[in-house]
């Protein structure tokens, strides 16, 4: 029972999944509609839902997630349990539950939204108790006039992730408060949306709200000074403004001693920064090679070796072996669909998007890119948002490897010239969508001699010299790097994309 | 125009109910395979039978494999994804063998692949040795996968006969 609950804790969500790509792009088509200039109503409505019902709420779902008013003690989960969570009002109280399907496909959301208000007061709090920590919460703050389903970027205020704390089916479930300042102040008009999705598809998890209230402004901590309040900050101690999280664990980058691997308790039994479920380098050596596949199947004959336990369930077994070998990661080979969504993480900033997407995809407005011919089956694509900011940057990081040779190969085209797209290599870094200059190892522009869409663009070959880190008689001893792709667009106005068909290292 | 209008409906959903039914979860195998599942060899003859793995999403797994070594032989026992000992994309761990029964404890493909379904994961050089008829069983196939899920899987053996001539 144990190993299947860290299992399910520990899945690692596909970060660059085609339903999120659609999810994305159809975002990016719909425009921003004008702002209404008529009046609203101060305040939120039926706040602890007591009517029974979704008064004064709007209750969307996409891909079969929804939102309905649930009555403390009664069963509205498959999971035994859920009639004996005290609600915050308690007994015969009720609560609005966001609950994703669990039948397998990704991308199950449950959406509840407010009618537009006028805050009147600088914040508001809520309370709000999830069943899994696998699942994803946003809070996000909208114009009044913004798509419920799909708002525009200049719609959106604010988004922010909730963290997900305590998680328990039954009477010990804590319901949590939490306090948020309104992004635009209490004049701006706004609309207040809930989004929660299961990061696990098999498991169609849900999430209580309740006691959304207006109340008096308190100041909010931020010990890190990056802007974001401690009690949605993914690293508290140390400033990450950008709250990169490669791996969708509780725990941002900038903190996290697995940046690349779930592992929410974060265990380090020697002491050394890296957590025991990312801890490939057994012989502390620096280098995972061949002594320390030697050390491991020496343990897995029997001298037990704790170094090893990478589940830490002190033996060391064909699991242990999965997760070790789940870490070590050498060359980069993207004409593999496990590298294109597994190797790659999105790092983009400012509304910029970076993911895969497979050919025949329409992936701009302008016509014609369905119709372009990939090197193989996928691509990778950065693009800034539709609107052509010049700040928003579509930003793919490789997760860190060791190259299998001293060069490195792609092939790219933009959609237009009206592009700056660039090519990185990096040492492993914790701060990947603002890489510090000891960082950039290269940092070398896409050729972009000839832009274009449709059937007659062409991918341009690319070729990165990386001998000057590349050891060609120890492989594995190599230092391991990153590769980034950047890009923005040039122009204000238009949002253009890039599209990288094949990365690779090798001789 | 009205029973052309239902029964054009009633095809769509019968095509739909169809296609639905015959998805490939449905008809894909599970667990693995010996392949092939017969063997005729003659005394110091070679083949190779392979074990085929049929499931989704499987990063790692490790199995034994029993057989009766008066009857045939297993000259080399090797993983068909190679060691990143030697360039490839696995790591594999040493087999144990002892008379009649090998122990593979385990083989993983690194970076969050998976050995994909309906391909060989291991390949054995079986010799006939005397006549006879064996059964080549894999057995406690244990397999993980991307969920980290460990999981026992059934696997299918291999009948082998060894006679003269």
């Amino acid at each position: 029972m144990d190993r299947l609950a860290t299992a399910r804790r520990t899945r690692i969500p596909r970060l660059l999944t085609a339903p999120r790509a659609a999810l994305l792009l159809c975002a990016l088509a719909v425009g921003a509609p004008p702002a209404l200039a008529s009046l609203f109503a101060t305040g939120i409505q039926n706040g602890d839902f007591a009517t029974g019902n979704l008064l004064g709420f709007r209750a969307n779902g996409l891909r079969g997630g929804g939102v309905e008013v649930v009555r403390q003690g009664t069963e509205f989960s498959a999971i035994p349990g859920s009639s004996e969570i005290p609600f915050p009002n308690g007994p015969g109280s009720y609560a609005a539950r966001l609950r994703s399907r669990g039948d397998g496909i990704a991308g199950s959301m449950a959406i509840l939204t407010t009618l537009p208000f006028l805050p009147g007061l600088s914040e508001f709090t809520f309370a709000t108790f999830s069943e899994s920590e696998a699942v994803r919460l946003e809070l996000l703050f909208l114009e009044p006039a913004a798509d419920v389903l799909r708002p525009a970027a200049a719609d959106v205020q604010k988004r922010l992730m909730l963290p997900i704390d305590e998680t328990h089916t039954d009477r010990a479930a804590g319901f949590k408060t939490i306090r948020v300042p309104f992004p635009r102040g209490p004049e701006h008009p706004v609309k207040i949306q809930f989004r929660q999705e299961s990061l696990e598809p098999l498991n169609g998890y849900f999430t209580l709200i309740t006691n959304i209230r207006i109340g008096e402004p308190v100041p909010l901590q931020d010990r890190d000074g990056d802007s974001i309040p401690d009690q949605f900050d993914n690293c508290v101690p140390v400033r990450n403004p950008n709250q990169e999280n490669s791996d969708g664990d509780r725990f941002g980058d900038a903190c996290d001693n697995c940046p690349y691997v779930q592992n929410n308790d974060q265990a380090d039994r020697d002491g050394d920064g890296v957590g025991n479920r990312c801890a490939i380098d057994i012989t502390g050596d620096g280098f995972t090679d061949e002594a320390d596949v030697g050390v491991f199947a020496a343990a897995v004959d029997g001298t037990f070796n704790p170094a090893c336990d990478f589940d830490d369930d002190g033996r060391v077994d064909v699991l242990d072996l999965a997760l070790f070998a789940r870490s070590v990661r050498i060359g980069i080979a993207s004409d593999d669909l496990w590298d294109f969504t597994w190797a790659f993480v999105d790092h983009s900033v400012n509304g910029g998007i970076g993911l895969a997407t497979p050919q025949g995809m329409v992936v701009s407005a302008i016509w014609g890119s369905d119709l372009i011919v990939f090197p193989g089956r996928w691509a990778l694509m950065v693009r800034s948002d539709a609107t052509g900011n010049p700040e928003a940057e579509g930003v793919l990081t490789s997760r860190p490897f060791v190259p299998r040779g001293p060069r490195l190969t792609l092939t790219a085209v933009s959609e237009s010239p009206d592009v700056a797209a660039t090519v990185r290599v990096l040492r492993p870094t914790r701060t990947p969508s603002t890489p510090s200059p000891e960082s950039i190892l290269l940092d070398v522009p896409l050729r972009n001699d000839r832009p274009g869409t449709g059937p007659s663009a062409r991918f341009l070959g690319q070729l990165l010299d990386l001998n000057p880190w590349f050891n060609a008689e120890r492989p594995l001893r190599n230092q391991r790097i990153q590769v980034q792709i950047r890009q923005h667009t040039t122009r204000a106005g238009s949002g253009y994309f890039t599209l990288i068909g094949d990365v690779r290292t090798g001789p | 125009m009205m029973i052309r209008s239902l029964a054009l409906v009633a095809v769509v959903v019968l095509l739909a109910a169809a296609s639905w039914l015959l998805r490939p979860s449905d008809w894909a195998h599970h667990g693995a395979t010996l392949d092939p599942s017969n063997v005729t060899l003659r005394p110091g003859e070679r083949t190779v039978v392979r074990l085929v793995n049929n499931e989704a999403d499987v990063v790692a797994l490790r199995f034994r494999l029993r057989f009766d070594e008066s009857i045939i032989a297993l000259d080399t026992i090797e993983p068909e994804h190679t060691s990143i000992l030697t360039g490839g994309n696995a790591i594999n761990l040493p087999s144990r063998q002892q008379p009649g029964l090998v122990e593979v404890p385990g083989s993983a493909v690194i970076g969050g692949r998976v050995f994909y379904p309906s391909a060989p994961v291991y390949r054995f050089a079986v010799r006939g040795v005397n006549p006879g008829t064996t059964t080549l069983a894999v057995e406690d196939l244990t397999v993980v996968d991307l969920g980290d899920a460990e999981r026992a899987v059934p696997a299918s053996p291999s009948q082998v006969t060894v006679r003269d001539r």
